[in-house]
């Protein structure tokens, strides 16, 4: 969901800038809270690590359409919100610098509908998910999955809701609203299977690790 | 699992699916641009600041073999995002 520069005009470029670096600086300062007791493990530079190489992994869905990882709701539930939005944060910094994906001028842009909504809309429905499932850590990876399936159409909500203020292009936004939509629901359902499989894959070897796991009955994994 | 295992598997895993698997990674535009085609946004859209940088588009300028050459885009973005991030959340006072 880069998006790329020209899309946005100024004034939404500066305004989702403004917003970035404050949620950037706010999560920043809320690092410490979510260290672990135990770093040995350097958890958020792995998960930045490994979200940037799963985004370069298009998978192809329909009509000549692809999708990929945004990796909200992964890198919160295993390393806590704000670290994630950090991580995330870095991600795109990187992908508009180095490699051109994803506008320079639009990066508040994309740091705001990925790493600020991406992330919370991720971390919100696991937490809210975990409060109905039973309490155990068995709970967190179908957590996981159903965080990442809402948090990539609420994204593409998100891009929508700004593009309709700032869009630089006279289009029928209800009609990109709905697009965007059924699109990314698509990519969401891609989106929950990889944060499932990669949130119960670090369960099974290292629950510890898990920031969303912290506090749960272990009912899963052996060597904690 | 050891920490340094555990570090360890994670990195390299990483860097197999930025540096091998991401050459097998669907051409097809994303959701986004999908949408921006469809919807007639798409010409919108100008080229970014950074698109005559050597690693603009996850390809290394000068190499011409797109393995060799988006593989190494993805191994170079995987260490820049590791140090970046190690700096960042690395433990203070």
């Amino acid at each position: 969901m880069h998006v790329p520069d020209g899309f946005m005009d100024s004034p939404t470029c500066v305004v989702a800038g403004g917003a970035a670096l404050l949620g950037v600086a706010h999560a920043v300062r809320s690092l410490q809270a979510e260290r672990p007791d135990d770093d040995r493990v350097p958890m958020a530079a792995l998960v930045a690590t490994f979200v940037f190489a799963a985004q370069m992994i298009n998978v192809p869905i329909a009509d000549g359409t692809s999708g990929h990882l945004i990796g909200g709701a992964i890198a919160a539930v295993l390393v806590g919100p704000a670290t994630a939005v950090v991580c995330l944060s870095a991600v795109l910094a990187v992908q508009a610098v180095f490699f051109a994906d994803g506008g320079v001028s639009a990066l508040g842009v994309n740091v705001t509908l990925m790493a600020l909504v991406g992330v919370l809309v991720g971390w919100a429905v696991f937490k809210a998910a975990l409060a109905l499932l039973p309490r155990t850590t068995s709970a967190v990876p179908v957590a996981a999955a159903l965080g990442g399936l809402l948090s990539v159409p609420v994204a593409a909500i998100a891009f929508t809701g700004l593009f309709a203020i700032g869009g630089r292009a006279h289009v029928d936004v209800t009609d990109v609203l709905l697009s965007m939509v059924e699109w990314h629901s698509l990519i969401g359902v891609g989106e929950a299977i990889i944060t499932g499989a990669v949130v119960a894959a670090v369960m099974a070897v290292r629950p510890d690790l898990v920031f969303g796991a912290r506090g749960l009955r272990v009912t899963t994994g052996v060597d904690a | 699992m050891r920490s340094r295992t555990f570090t360890s598997a994670a990195f390299a895993a990483a860097l197999l699916v930025a540096g091998l698997l991401s050459f097998y990674a669907s051409p097809h535009p994303d959701g986004l641009m999908f949408v921006a085609q469809t919807k007639g946004f798409i010409s919108a859209e100008s080229a970014s600041l950074t698109q005559g940088w050597p690693l603009a588009g996850y390809a290394v300028d000068g190499l011409g073999d797109a393995r060799l050459s988006g593989g190494l885009a993805g191994v170079i973005g995987c260490v820049t995002c590791f140090v970046l991030v190690s700096l960042v959340t690395r433990r203070r006072g």
